[in-house]
């Protein structure tokens, strides 16, 4: 039977060039747009490497200090005494007048000795990204962004090594002077070309005056985190002495905490907020009050979109708007195919009424019109699918998102097979129930066409 | 007439319903795909203020710890040596907050008698010629200002409007920050035209500059412009000079073209977005409103016949289906309307009202034309209907 519809509905399709060329204009591009929202977020935060284990992240990218002014307001009480007006005050209120605040990454000894032992933390790493080098060979410029960073960077994110290992933390301690490559650098910089990235090891890079080894090199990062995409990744230890001697909280180091499973990392943030009230500030007179906002990946990405203090408001924020904006663009396209859909659907009142007279039910009718529409969804899919690869491919080759590199990967292709039902049924249903409930009489007595 | 037309409407009103739906979801969708581009192209097309052709930046890290003579000596030196370079016609140090770095360093109280809140930028005296400021009124820093009782400051044109409007500034007092960071008062020397140094599509907001001698630690910032068609390999030599001068390597020299460039793509990438998809539900909305109106049209031919036959003319049936579509989209356009109203009623957005009413405008234009030229075709067809033609086949 579902053959038979299936022919049917190929048949159909063919009649009408024209109204066919509108329905799968309309399909195929909302479904392109839609695959390309899909493989951006898969890109972003699908848990590609280095983010294996996103689930159990827990970031805290900026601290703040701050000590909160008030304004002393005596409360004053009058009474009448010997005719004459007596004011007494009968205390004092405190209103918040101002802050003074420092906000932004922290320092290493606030984080090596106030945020070593959390609960429920398996491990946890800190780095530093806001440093370029530029390097000349051959008068030609290469700028590389760097990431100062230890050893347990490279357990927590699992970056694809093409050649090489890691250091650890060992050679963090020894202050070794070496460093792990990317491989657009490291093609660069020594000239080598794809697939033979060992020779690389053991050669040295100069950087800042220094000579650091070769000791890794990682394939390259398709998202947007700025830390995860650095040139160069080297043990903090070799950081100028006034980032490494910093007495202050502030200063330019980030964390990321794994927690030991996914589902402690709720946990973790209250442990981390507890302990933001505990640890003694190094200059109360000027700053007594610590305050933070640890977040997961999802909130850390929402946060950095929206710009707001917190993390969590953020991605509540982002998510509304996502949804909102999705389910008005959503609903342009379905409107306009249950419009068309309804027109069209009236041609075949005398088909509708023939097959109610043999004993077809509505039932019947309606999954047949339904059917029929998911095929036209899914032959539209199929062209989204093409165009949303073609514009891929441009949109990667434009660098028209600053480095990010989309990719369609079997999520993807999941991902678009649901929409293009949910499309499909959503779009079909309205028209098919109109339809399957016209009574027999009326459907064949209507046959204009 | 108009009542007939509403009645026509009525009738059909399940039809209707459903394109009144999607006129109305394409209004508000168009409604915010121009807000967002309005503001952003009103804020793109007002000026910048400031240079950014040929003129280099980089930020050398001087710690707080290190000696003030010291740095003072390994400073005066620096700008010796940039200047006696033959590529570098002027050079000059800034603090933090200098173009597209995207820090801010902001102050503000009402201790003046009005309130405000002003980003601050310390700049030395070469700092005005370096980056190509406006002076519109007084003069900018010179060596003497060091000399000076209260702390000069310039501030910028919008800050002079908003505070001191209509009054003379010059040589005024003010005071501006009431920690005492710049003593009691500041004194206004001059105005710049512009600085709007968070990028070409960031509102520009108060500005006062302040001066930092160029020996100071404070400015550590250096903006160096180079002349004309200077050789590919000036940079490398630009990179040596300044290496050999700080002993230290770790600074980026960074060129503002490309900064401006660079924080620009951050608002045109989903500005292009945002346009290329509404584009296409437009043409989506299109071609689907002609396919329906055709088809609906078609349908109604034996109305036609009947109308002609009574005496209607091919214009008076034209007229008739574009009014009534018209009639459709303007209740879809008008309760679309009354949402977008809240847009700038509520203030949701940090958006200036006016850009809501010029995307009301717009998206409601746009629409009307859309469904015009969707509605003219089908009814012209419509009207060359023969009516014997058409009440035979009935």
């Amino acid at each position: 039977m579902l053959k038979n519809y299936f022919t049917l509905a190929i048949k159909v399709l063919s009649r009408r060039k024209f109204f066919t060329f509108i329905s799968l204009f309309g399909i195929s591009f909302t479904l392109m747009i839609l695959m390309l929202i899909t493989a951006f977020f898969q890109t972003e935060l699908g848990g590609q490497a280095p983010l294996g284990k996103k689930d159990q992240l827990v970031y805290l990218d900026y601290i703040t200090t701050f000590k909160q002014f008030q304004d002393t307001i005596p409360e004053v009480d009058s009474t009448m005494i010997d005719g004459v007006m007596r004011y007494d005050t009968t205390g004092y209120r405190y209103e918040d007048s101002g802050r003074s605040i420092s906000r932004g990454p922290g320092s290493i000894k606030f984080w090596n000795t106030h945020m070593m032992d959390i609960p429920f933390v398996k491990s946890r790493t800190i780095y530093m990204s806001r440093q370029s080098f530029d390097i000349f060979i051959n008068s030609n410029k290469l700028t590389f962004s760097s990431t100062f960073t230890d050893g347990d960077f490279f357990n927590i994110y699992n970056f694809k090594f093409l050649a090489g290992a890691p250091f650890g933390n060992q050679q963090l301690d020894n202050q070794a002077q070496v460093v792990v490559l990317n491989k657009e650098a490291c093609k660069s910089y020594f000239g080598i070309s794809e697939g033979n990235f060992e020779e690389a090891i053991g050669k040295e890079v100069k950087l800042d005056r220094k000579n650091y080894e070769v000791v890794g090199v990682v394939d390259r990062v398709n998202n947007s985190f700025g830390f995860l995409k650095s040139d160069v990744f080297i043990p903090y230890t070799n950081a100028a002495p006034e980032v490494l001697n910093r007495e202050r909280f502030n200063g330019s180091f980030s964390a990321t905490f794994l927690a030991e499973s996914a589902n402690k990392t709720k946990k973790v943030k209250e442990e981390l907020v507890k302990r933001s009230k505990v640890i003694p500030l190094p200059n109360p007179e000027q700053h007594d009050q610590l305050e933070y906002f640890p977040a997961t990946l999802e909130e850390r990405y929402a946060w950095t979109i929206m710009g707001m203090d917190k993390p969590e408001e953020c991605y509540k924020y982002a998510i509304g708007a996502l949804v909102f904006l999705l389910t008005l663009f959503f609903m342009l396209p379905t409107l306009n195919l249950i419009n068309l859909n309804i027109s069209r659907i009236m041609e075949r009142s005398s088909e509708i009424g023939v097959r109610k007279a043999f004993g077809a039910h509505s039932g019947n009718i309606l999954f047949q019109f339904v059917f029929e529409n998911i095929i036209l969804t899914f032959i539209g899919g199929v062209i989204g699918f093409i165009l949303a690869y073609l514009l891929l491919n441009t949109i990667n080759g434009s660098n028209f998102l600053n480095g990010t590199i989309l990719s369609f990967n079997y999520q993807v292709f999941i991902y678009s097979f649901l929409i293009c039902l949910g499309f499909g049924i959503l779009s079909g249903f309205l028209p098919a129930w109109r339809m399957s409930r016209v009574h027999i009489v009326n459907a064949i007595k209507n046959n204009q066409l | 007439m108009i009542k007939h037309i509403f009645t026509l409407i009525w009738n059909k009103k399940k039809k209707n319903f459903l394109l009144f739906l999607e006129i109305f979801f394409a209004f508000m969708i168009m409604f915010a795909v121009f807000a967002f581009i309005i503001s952003n192209m009103r804020v793109y097309y007002s000026p910048l203020g400031f240079d950014t052709e040929n003129i280099w930046t980089a930020s050398l890290r001087i710690p707080s710890s290190s000696d003030s003579t010291e740095v003072a000596q390994m400073k005066t030196l620096l700008l010796q040596e940039l200047n006696t370079m033959p590529e570098v016609e002027s050079a000059s140090f800034s603090g933090l907050a200098f173009p597209f770095s995207g820090n801010t360093w902001s102050t503000g109280n009402n201790d003046n008698g009005f309130n405000f809140q002003t980003c601050i930028f310390f700049s030395d005296e070469h700092y005005a010629k370096t980056a190509g400021l406006d002076i519109i009124e007084g003069r900018w820093f010179t060596e003497e200002d060091k000399n000076s009782k209260y702390f000069p400051v310039l501030i910028t044109k919008k800050f002079r409007e908003q505070c001191f409007a209509g009054k003379p500034v010059l040589d005024s007092l003010f005071i501006l920050d009431d920690d005492g960071d710049f003593g009691e008062f500041v004194k206004i020397i001059g105005v710049v035209d512009h600085y709007k140094y968070h990028g070409e599509f960031a509102e520009e907001q108060l500005g006062t500059f302040v001066y930092t001698p160029s020996t100071s630690k404070d400015t550590y910032v250096a903006h160096i412009r180079m002349k004309n068609g200077v050789q590919p390999d000036a940079e490398e030599k630009l990179n040596k000079l300044i290496a050999s001068t700080t002993k230290r390597a770790d600074f980026s020299i960074r060129k503002l073209e490309q900064r401006r460039i660079q924080s620009s793509q951050s608002t045109w990438t989903p500005m292009i977005a945002l346009m290329s998809i509404s584009g296409f539900l437009i043409i989506n909305v299109a071609l689907g409103l002609f396919g329906v109106l055709w088809y609906n049209i078609s349908k109604r031919r034996s109305e036609i016949g009947l109308r002609r036959t009574v005496g209607a003319t091919r214009a008076n049936i034209s007229f008739q289906f574009i009014t009534e579509i018209i009639m459709v989209t303007l209740i879809g356009i008008f309760v679309g309307l009354f949402f977008a109203a809240q847009f700038p009623i509520m203030k949701l957005f940090d958006i200036e009202n006016i850009n809501y009413y010029y995307a009301m405008l717009s998206s409601a234009g746009v629409i009307l034309l859309l469904v015009l030229i969707c509605a003219f075709y089908p009814s012209r067809q419509a009207a060359m209907v023969n009516p014997a033609m058409v009440l035979h086949e009935d």
